[in-house]
């Protein structure tokens, strides 16, 4: 089970909202979009699922066309950001209502809910209205009408968004185990890049609309193709560098160390995080963050330093990775 | 910083305040001599004796000062604030101009004022015969006459030499002027189910011998002069010398179908003659005024509709309230009135004015009119006597009922109500 | 505590509903009227007793529900399309959307009089309309079956806009998201209509035909313009009944009994629907 998009686009206002993406999301695996707001993200999702027409290429799930297959015939199963539970109706009716639009036996329509709700583990929430519910048992709630509906690629559009950290916390173990390590395709859009990373297989992002980079979690962060890719990814943000004859330097505030000779700076302030520390300094190359273990002890007089192996160049003129 | 504007706003407004409040009072004490007579009197009348007011308010300056309240167009809209004001017991209005409809009911209410003593006795005879009508309850007199107001039928010059005399010829010669395509409609009167109706009826059936009350206030509505009546005013609708519409005419719809020479002929009352004069009517010249139609010549009759003006109990100024009445319908008022807005008089004498007789032909007519005038009953029941009557005629016209049904059942109720009152009383 | 905060509006509500309608109901339990001076003398429910026994109450009471219920219908359906209309993204909504409340800003008395025109035999533009092509006059004023639905008409020209008004506002707390997802299960849009739309409108429906049924069941400066309750009684309303009992009548005892009795079936509507809100209002607490 496969989806393919093919130089998918779409035109809105005289912009393209998403242009000429192409990308694949293979069977079991989970793809995340990323990106920040307006990057087209939710956009694209909403080509996948049929809610909004393409105005360029195309779209393959399982190696069908589906580019102009009504969104019901496109056998998705999609969780909003809202969750758009039917607030009128019961936990169990809102996972019965696709069914019985669909023709379903009333005797398989209980069969199934009481399937799906014992898999999720909400069977006392059945009979409980949308607004009788807590954020995440909502959540729980979309993510099984999703399942119900047995489907051939699963789209989540920022589930986790409306929880609090820790529910977030609490639930991807649960997200993996129910939707993410079945062999359907998933795609996840997120704006947050941690989620992004702790959840995905592979992390495609996007800005304005384009592919930045799309890959795993650790090439994006290791191998940064493009300035935007580098500043996105990675916090405490990467530190660029003056430009230097159209090169661009960055390195990461982790991979900077003290020295006893070096680059001379001045420690400007400092925020403590547990694990480490966040310093930030002033130096002739400018501001720059570095990160380091809780238990460094500051210098008085600080040199930093680092591996000319952990330098990302850019070029200044397009952005893009230079490769020695 | 915006309190403080908010402040400087609010002393602006009062020191404004008590400035025109101080000019307000230094007016009130300049005219502390000055008697004020508010009168309530329908928009219409309002606006015709503007003039008068003005003129009396000017001669009699530090005296005298007439206030008039515009009332409501609707004469009963101008009855329900009357009503209104008089139940919250305030002395809003020393003068009400009074429908004489509302007499007997306002007497019997103890709201007005008896003016027995304040009229002189040969003033009284002055009046034409039709406006002494209608003034009094209970043998006081309440009201003095501003208008007479009288129901008369119009008729198309242009369509025939003379006007019908019965009700036969009526209805013939209006079929026969719409089977010839002469006009759209024969003959259309005041059908719809309101006060207007009852006063056609009260003509109808005066001239076919009948009366709605008797002598001993009995109603006859079952008799067979009233149950003939009720039957030509039907057979006007079946027979097609009516439109089926009638039964939603008011004065308004009646006088626009035969301003437009779209009918033979009209019942109206005497305004509609300036209004057919005007200067865009499309029949200007080619209409001809009568009375009603009856079955025997001495059965013509005339429904009785005037307005006139009584002082109310509540008022302080009883004697300046009098003085007023009695300038604004002076015959000099009159006279003004009758010429400006074409005012039935009430004077014997101004119908035998030559000037006036110049001015309108159809002052001849009015007087006449004014000579057969037949009242409507006056009691302080009459507003549901007359709604009971209404309802029923309606029914029989729009064939909800047959005559005799109808008009049997009218009559019982109106026995119904009227003894519901001798037993209490 | 609370009720402290509750007092202004407490007192207000009884100043101006609680005290008149306990005055109304102690005067329905007098004779009050010409023939007692004006005065209040007891008469012990015999202002009831007459009311059992009067034919034309009871008919204004079948032509009221009637009038009532037949408007307020048909006011719902068309107000619900007018809201859906309104709803859409259409281009020049806002001019749209001031005209089509316009009707209900005009007063009623000039628009029922605008109606009785429109309905004039011969000159109104529907009868105009009918002889042109041929056919006879509609009559529909003094006709006494037809009146009534004349009447019917205006209001529903007149306050449709009203409902549609608190429809609107209750469809735009619908989610679009809603119907993204009714779609995805396979829904069409006229099954969102029925499973999301109307179930979503219920409680401002509800809370529309509150206010529609108490102020339709009053109707009176409507009719009394257009036809005066005429012909043959055929378009009187309570109010106009207990009008013309006080005001032309001055039999205010007898009139106070039919405002109390039209009270009475009012609050009995409005119980059943506050009761049905109620119920309903749990959904969309959320």
């Amino acid at each position: 089970m496969t989806v393919d998009l093919k130089h998918i686009g779409k035109f809105i206002n005289g912009d393209w909202v998403v242009e000429d993406l192409t990308l694949t999301v293979n069977s079991g695996e989970c793809l995340a979009i990323l990106g920040p707001s307006g990057c087209g993200k939710s956009t694209t999702l909403r080509l996948v699922a049929g809610l909004e027409q393409t105005d360029s290429g195309q779209i393959f799930i399982n190696n069908r066309e589906v580019t102009n297959v009504a969104p019901a015939d496109r056998r998705i199963g999609m969780v909003f950001q809202s969750y758009a539970l039917f607030p009128h109706l019961s936990v169990s009716s809102n996972l019965k209502l696709g069914l019985k639009i669909r023709g379903k036996s009333a005797k398989e329509q209980v069969k199934k809910v009481s399937y799906i709700l014992s898999i999720m583990q909400i069977e006392h929430l059945a009979e409980r209205l949308p607004s009788e519910l807590s954020g995440g048992q909502r959540q729980r709630v979309a993510l099984a009408r999703a399942l119900i509906r047995d489907p051939d690629v699963y789209l989540l559009d920022e589930p986790m968004s409306n929880l609090d950290a820790q529910l977030r916390e609490e639930l991807r173990p649960e997200l993996k185990r129910l939707i993410l390590d079945r062999d359907q395709p998933v795609l996840y859009v997120t704006h947050d890049q941690y989620e992004a990373m702790a959840i995905a297989d592979r992390i495609a992002l996007l800005n304005k609309g384009k592919l930045q980079q799309i890959g795993t979690p650790e090439d994006l962060y290791k191998n940064p193709k493009t300035i935007f890719a580098a500043g996105f990814i990675g916090r405490p943000q990467i530190n660029f560098l003056p430009e230097i004859n159209g090169m661009i330097k960055a390195i990461r505030p982790e991979n900077i160390i003290f020295k006893s000779e070096g680059l001379a700076c001045k420690i400007q302030s400092r925020e403590w995080l547990g694990t480490h520390q966040l310093l930030y300094l002033e130096s002739n190359l400018g501001a720059l963050r570095i990160l380091l273990n809780s238990e460094t002890s500051i210098p008085e007089r600080a040199f930093i330093s680092w591996n000319k192996s952990d330098e990302h160049i850019f070029s200044s003129k397009d952005g893009r990775r230079i490769i020695f | 910083m915006n309190n403080i504007k908010g402040l400087k706003t609010l002393g602006l407004l009062l020191v404004t305040y008590l400035f025109f409040n101080h000019i307000a009072k230094a007016e009130r004490s300049l005219n502390a001599n000055t008697t004020n007579i508010n009168i309530l009197m329908p928009a219409p009348f309002a606006d015709s004796t503007s003039g008068l007011v003005k003129e009396f308010n000017t001669t009699n300056k530090g005296n005298i000062r007439i206030n008039v309240t515009r009332g409501p167009l609707e004469t009963e809209a101008v009855s329900d604030l009357a009503i209104s004001t008089l139940l919250l017991g305030e002395n809003q209005y020393d003068i009400l101009l009074v429908d004489i409809t509302w007499l007997a009911k306002y007497a019997a209410a103890d709201w007005l004022e008896p003016l027995d003593k304040y009229i002189p006795v040969g003033d009284w005879k002055r009046l034409a015969h039709g406006a002494r009508l209608g003034n009094d309850y209970n043998n006081k007199i309440y009201r003095w006459p501003l208008v007479s107001d009288m129901g008369l039928l119009y008729w198309r010059k242009d369509l025939m030499d003379s006007p019908p005399k019965t009700p036969e010829e009526l209805l013939t010669i209006a079929s026969k002027l719409k089977k010839d395509g002469k006009v759209k409609y024969g003959y259309v009167w005041q059908g719809r189910q309101y006060e207007g109706l009852s006063c056609v009826f009260v003509e109808v059936l005066a001239g076919f011998g009948g009366s709605w009350l008797d002598k001993s206030l009995n109603p006859n509505l079952d008799s067979d002069q009233s149950i003939e009546a009720a039957n030509w005013m039907l057979s006007l609708i079946e027979s097609g010398a009516s439109p089926k519409s009638v039964t939603n005419f008011a004065e308004t719809e009646v006088l626009q179908v035969f301003e437009a020479g779209d009918a033979a002929f009209m019942r109206n009352w005497p305004y509609a003659w300036s209004e057919l004069h005007k200067s865009d009517s499309q029949i200007k010249g080619k209409v001809g005024v009568t009375s009603m139609v009856s079955i025997l010549p001495g059965n013509q009759a005339s429904t009785l509709g005037s307005w006139g003006f009584s002082i109310l109990k509540l008022s302080r100024n009883t004697k300046e309230a009098y003085q007023v009445i009695r300038f604004l319908t002076s015959e000099k008022a009159q006279r003004e009135l009758f010429l400006k807005n074409g005012y039935t008089p009430t004077s014997r004498n101004l119908f035998k004015d030559q000037l006036l007789q110049q001015h309108s032909e159809i002052l001849p007519y009015l007087e006449k009119a004014l000579s057969i005038t037949k009242g409507r009953p006056q009691t302080p029941l009459y507003a549901q006597i007359s709604n009971v009557l209404q309802t029923e005629l309606s029914s029989l016209l729009t064939k909800q009922k047959s005559t005799i049904e109808a008009m049997k059942s009218a009559n019982k109720k109106t026995i119904d109500i009227l003894s519901s009152a001798g037993k209490k009383k | 505590m609370n009720i402290f905060y509750l007092l202004p509006a407490l007192t207000l509500i009884t100043i101006t509903f609680g005290l008149p309608i306990i005055r109304y109901f102690w005067i329905s339990f007098h004779a009050s009227s010409l023939l007692t001076g004006l005065e209040y003398i007891p008469n012990y429910g015999s202002n009831w007793l007459r009311i059992i026994g009067d034919d034309r109450f009871w008919r204004d009471t079948i032509q009221t529900l009637r009038f009532t219920g037949v408007s307020v219908s048909i006011e719902l359906i068309i107000a619900i399309l007018i809201a859906l209309l309104l709803n859409q993204k259409l281009r020049g909504r806002g001019v749209i959307r001031a005209i089509s409340f316009l009707p209900w800003a005009l007063p009623t008395a000039v628009m029922a009089l605008g109606w009785r025109w429109i309905f004039n035999s011969p000159y109104g533009p529907i009868d105009q309309l009918l002889n042109l092509f041929g056919f006879a006059s509609l009559n529909i004023l003094s006709e006494p079956r037809l009146s009534w639905i004349g009447t019917v008409l205006a209001d529903v020209w007149k306050t449709s806009p009203f409902i549609s008004l608190i429809l609107l506002a209750g469809l735009q707390t619908i989610p679009n998201d809603l119907y993204e997802a009714f779609i995805l299960e396979g829904g069409t849009k006229r099954q969102a209509f029925f499973r999301i739309t109307l179930p979503l409108l219920e409680p401002y429906i509800l809370v529309s035909l509150l206010f529609r049924v108490a102020q339709a069941f009053g109707v009176f400066d409507l009719i009394q313009v257009m036809t005066g309750g005429g012909p043959a009684g055929s378009t009187e309303s309570l109010a106009g009944y207990a009008y013309l009992n006080a005001m032309r009548f001055l039999d205010f005892g007898y009139s106070a009994t039919i405002i109390v009795f039209s009270f009475i079936v009012l609050i009995l509507v409005c119980l059943i629907g506050w009761i049905t809100i109620s119920n309903s209002k749990r959904i969309l607490s959320s």
